[in-house]
Parts: structure tokens; sequence; C-alpha cells
């Protein structure tokens, strides 16, 4: 009973703890006593400068860290039970490209044609909905590609989303070429940051995460059957085609609202979910649930990291997931050799 | 055997004497520069046609008046209007060195960016000097290296002492504050990530030509992605917006910011990007638009 509220209890406070040090350390240093002061609402000794900053930049990048890395972790965790290979990733049947496209195109169209409809969707601008429908048209694209007979083979799905990467990646390049004045911009953005995002960009993101969060909860049981290959799963009576498309489309969904706010953050998506199979196993259920937590919490560090290393300078968040990331993936799969060589690859 | 020797001699010395003479002669036509590069470049006669690689060598160009001997620009040539008539011969990163070669000019002005353009048109044959500066001096010395190749050292010593003599004025009009006392100035490259610019850039150097502080001028980096917190807790008096990202009136909205007095006392501004970045004559009238924007006092 007592191990059974450790374990529920201790993610909960290590997400306490990051979210804790995140608000505290930053370029700008914050003490407890303000912290302590703006919730007492005892605002006499904080600055209003400081005030502002907890108020308007860390608290709302904070929660976009974590919407953002536990939308990626949950997209992450379903492309890999839908794909059945746990080297797939958010990305991998076109959606970064995709993002990468669009954005690149409202940058240019910004920067080169001087358009600037600053008043679309509470005033995001015009890149975060463009990346948003590049990702989810690729995906789509992709689907609709790889679709044969009313059937969609993974492999084929899988296919489908490398080719069309590549073209997409072409016309990124093209569209780099073109930029010029506006690559450096266009290139930083393709990086990923939290930098200057508000709570507007939290209330944006957070429809994806809350509803694809409790849609996916009802089709854990779907992703664990999937596992078992697509003939078991007929068998038993899930209807593959159309849960495989539910499954994509949300997964399309999550990481396009990730990319539009943040740009291409790399890595998160494949590393969490793999990771937390290899501790805690395959079981879909718990795995959503530590995805989205782990995920989040990751998402934090990294921005903190980022924002700090150089401060006053911030590095792109994608370089820091992918620095931390990397190798530790690398030690995991060191140690766990047997392990993972030894899951089924069907 | 005497007499041999003698007119052996004579010969030398003759022979001498006529081709010093020569010599003499050509020497009026040629001419050596050395560009801002540190190289040295040579010109057997006055170079007549010219191609210009960079838009602020265009901007040189035009403000010299040698825009009648000016064949070929770069496609984001765009000041002054008559520049964007001229034949295009590529990008300044990426120029077309056929066509340049094609159409053999006397001389081709080039910008630091690229060196591999330069190497394959100095082998092509066609004379290049790289023009460089790296503040607002050099652009000077910018302007009297062109002069010089092309032969219009007056006009160009002219156009300089022009130049010298407003930014001058605005110094003289600095001089009355004392430097602690210069505002802090956010400029604005981009705003999605946050880009402003860094020590060393050209942007740097106005601000501080025009009596203000640049906020971000304790970084290392020319280009950085400013914490936007930084941004706050510096308090900057005054954004300028370099960009056609967002209206100032969008700025002014952006949540947390109006914690800046830039933003309470609505002191955000846009103002034309391409004279803030572009090494040639503009640079002096950027000074003066952005000393007027945050000395207005001074200034109007």
């Amino acid at each position: 009973m007592l191990k059974r509220l450790i374990a529920a209890v201790l993610p909960l406070s290590v997400v306490i703890a990051v979210v804790a040090a995140a608000v505290a350390i930053g370029s700008v240093p914050i003490t407890i006593r303000d912290i302590l002061a703006l919730v007492g609402r005892d605002s006499e000794g904080v600055t209003s400068a400081a005030a502002a900053i907890i108020l308007t930049l860390r608290l709302p990048r904070i929660a976009l860290a974590f919407l953002v890395g536990a939308s990626l972790a949950l997209s992450g965790c379903v492309l890999q039970g839908l794909l059945r290979n746990p080297l797939a990733d958010p990305y991998i049947v076109g959606a970064s490209s995709g993002a990468s496209v669009g954005a690149a195109a409202a940058i240019l169209l910004i920067g080169k044609c001087g358009v600037s409809w600053q008043q679309s969707l509470w005033s995001l601008g015009l890149v975060p909905p463009f990346a948003f429908l590049g990702a989810l048209a690729a995906v789509l694209v992709a689907y609709r590609l790889a679709r044969n007979d009313g059937q969609v083979s993974v492999i084929a799905l899988l296919l489908a989303g490398v080719a069309l990467s590549t073209v997409l990646s072409a016309i990124l390049t093209l569209l780099i070429y073109i930029g010029d004045e506006v690559n450096h911009p266009l290139i930083y953005w393709l990086m990923g940051s939290f930098n200057n995002r508000g709570w507007r960009h939290v209330l944006a993101v957070l429809p994806y995460p809350l509803v694809g969060g409790c849609a996916l909860a009802a089709k854990s049981s779907v992703l664990d059957i999937l596992a078992l290959g697509e003939t078991k799963a007929q068998q038993l009576g899930v209807d593959v085609e159309k849960e495989k498309f539910r499954l994509l489309l949300t997964a399309a969904l999550l990481t396009g609202a990730a990319v539009a706010v943040s740009g291409v953050i790399a890595f998160t998506g494949l590393l969490i979910p793999h990771v937390l199979r290899l501790i805690y196993g395959p079981g879909h259920r718990q795995l959503l649930v530590r995805s989205v937590l782990w995920g989040g919490c990751f998402m934090i560090a990294a921005d903190t990291l980022a924002r700090t290393l150089l401060r006053p300078v911030e590095i792109p968040v994608g370089i820091v997931t992918a620095l931390c990331g990397g190798p530790f993936f690398l030690y995991l799969l060191r140690r766990e050799q047997d392990k993972y060589w030894g899951e089924s690859n069907g | 055997m005497n007499r041999r020797f003698v007119g052996l001699i004579v010969f030398c010395l003759v022979t001498s004497l006529l081709s010093g003479c020569t010599m003499h002669i050509s020497d009026e036509h040629s001419l050596t520069v050395t560009d801002q590069k540190g190289r040295e470049v040579q010109f057997a006669a006055l170079p007549e046609t010219i191609v210009s690689l960079a838009p602020s060598i265009t901007e040189i160009l035009y403000a010299l008046e040698l825009d009648e001997r000016l064949i070929g620009v770069t496609t984001y040539c765009n000041y002054p209007e008559a520049a964007k008539t001229k034949t295009k011969v590529g990008t300044f990163s990426d120029p077309d060195i056929e066509r340049i070669v094609s159409l053999q000019p006397g001389v081709v002005f080039a910008s630091a960016l690229a060196q591999e353009p330069v190497d394959k048109l100095t082998e092509a044959g066609i004379s290049v000097v790289v023009i460089d500066p790296q503040d607002i001096a050099e652009v000077m010395d910018a302007v009297r290296l062109v002069g010089r190749t092309a032969g219009v050292e007056s006009k160009a010593e002219a156009v300089v002492g022009e130049l010298q003599g407003e930014l001058q004025a605005i110094q003289a009009k600095l001089r009355d504050i004392s430097p602690e006392e210069f505002p802090l100035v956010y400029y604005e490259v981009w705003h999605e990530p946050i880009m402003t610019a860094g020590p060393g850039t050209f942007i740097d150097a106005i601000i501080e030509a025009a009596g203000g502080i640049n906020l971000a001028g304790d970084t290392a980096v020319p280009w950085p992605s400013y914490s936007a917190e930084a941004i706050l807790s510096k308090n900057p008096a005054y954004i300028v917006i370099g960009h056609s990202g967002q209206t100032p009136e969008a700025v002014l909205a952006r949540s947390g910011w109006q914690v800046t007095a830039a933003v309470q006392n609505r002191r955000v501004k846009a103002l034309d990007p391409d004279i803030f970045s572009r090494p040639g004559p503009r640079v002096v009238t950027a000074v003066r638009l952005l000393a007027e924007f945050i000395h207005s006092d001074l200034f109007n």
C-alpha cells in the first residue's frame, strides 16, 4: 500500500520540484521571497519588473514547456505503438518537414512581402497557424499516399512519410535560399524556442494535450493489442484501419500544436517514451500517463538550461534536448541491451 | 676592345633611359589600390565599367554619381529607385560569375561575404576590389577607395566631407549630454524568436553614434537571441523595430512588456532596417533618424 502511495506521489513531487526550480532559476534573479510575496499578495517588497517577469514570462513559459513536452512525448508514444517501432518519433510521418515549410512560408511572407496578420488567432501571428496546418497536411498526405484499397500498412506509411519529408525538405531548402535576410530568424525558429511566449500561447496549445490525452486514455488497450500484430488485433475485434487513422490523426494534431508554438524540438518524442518503456515496461496505460509527466518535466528542464547556460543569450531548446537526451539514451541502450534486442519487431 | 666596351655601356644607358621613359608614361594611367581586405589590386587603365556586388556598394556608387558607368548590380540593390533598372548579376552571396565575366567590367566591387566569387573572378581576369567597412569611419574609407579606383577622388572627398559634416553636427548636439545619461535602446532585428544586434555590428555602431546604449552590448555574439526576461529587467527606454514582422502597436501590446519605460511612454518606433544594416552613405541617415528618435528634445 505504502509502495503504491510512493509510486503515485513521487512523479508529482518531481514535477512540482522541477517547476519550482524553473521559476526560481533564470537570467533574472528572482528570490523565494519574491515568489512568496507574490503568492501572498504582499507586493510591497517585489518590484513590478520582477512580478511582470514571473507572471507574464516565466510562468507561461514553464506551463508551455510542460504542455509541449507532454504533447511530443504523447505523440511519440502513440506513433511508436502504432508503427510498432521503438525508434519512431512524432516527426517521422512528415510532421516536422510540413511544419518547417509552413513556418518558412509564413516568415518569408512577413519578411519579404510585408504581410503581417497580427490579429490572426489571438494575435499569435502568422507563423503558428501556418506551421500547424503544414504539419497536419503533411501527415494526412502521407496517410493518403500510403493507403491502398482502404488499407494502410505500417511500412507503406513509414515510406510515404520519409518520401514526403524528402520532398518537403527540398522545398524548405529552396525557401531558405530565397530567404536571405530572414534566414537567421527562420533557422532559429526551426531549432525551437520558448523565448517571449506568453499565456496566449499556452491557451492556444492547451486544448490539444488535454483533449488528445483524454482521447488516448481510452485507447491504451487498443495500442496494447496492436502491439501483438494487426491480424491478431483484427481477430480480437479491433477495427484496425479506423483505429490506426484515429491514432495517427491524434498524434498529428498533438505534434502540430507543439511545433506551431515552439518550433521543431527534436528528440523528446523519441526519447521519453522509449526510455520509459525500457524502465517501466510496454503497458500503454501507464506509459501514456508517464509520458505526459516525464515529457513535460524533461522539456521544462531543457528550457531552463537553454535560457540560463549562456545568459542573457538563449540557445535553441532543440540543441539542449539533443545534447542531453542523446548520450543518456545511448547509456540506457547499452545497459538494457538484452531487453531491447529481445523485444519482438512485428 | 675599349671602344666596344664603351659602346656597350652607352647602349645599355640609352636603352634603360628609354625604357624608363615608357614606364613613366604608363604610370600616369596605372593604379594600385589596397582594398579593405588588404588585397593589392593593380589597374593598367582607368576602369570604365563597374559591377557592384552589394546593395551598400551600389549606394556608394550612386552617391559618387558613377551610375552611368554601373553595368551590373545584385537583385537586392533597391536604393535608389534607379538601381532597380540595372542589369542583375545575382545575389551578393552567390553572384553569377559567368554573367559578370561576359559583361567584362573594368572593376567589380565586392563585399567580404563570400571569398569564392572573388577568387573565381580574379582567376577569370576581372579586377575585384573588396569593400568591407567594419565601422562608420571605415565606411568613409570605403567611399574614398571607390572614388580612387574609379578616378573620381575629388567627388569622393566632397561626399565624405558632407557625411562627416552631418555626423559631426549630430555629435556636437550630443555633447550637451553626459554619456551616463545616454538612453538604453533595444533594437529588434526579429520578433519570433527574439533577435537583436550585439557588439561588432553596424547597428551597434549606429546606436553608439546616435548617443544611445545598445541593450545587447554585453553579449559575445553579434546576433544573439536575447532572453525576453533580461530585456524587461534591463528596462529599455526606447525600442526600435527593425523588421516588418510586428507593428509598433502589436509590440506595445506584448504581455509583460508594459513594465518597460519604452512601452509606458510609447517610445516604440519602426525604422527601415535597410538603412541600419547597409554600410554605405545612408549610415549617417540612420544615425540621424535614431538620434532624432532617442533625443527628440535636442533635435526638434
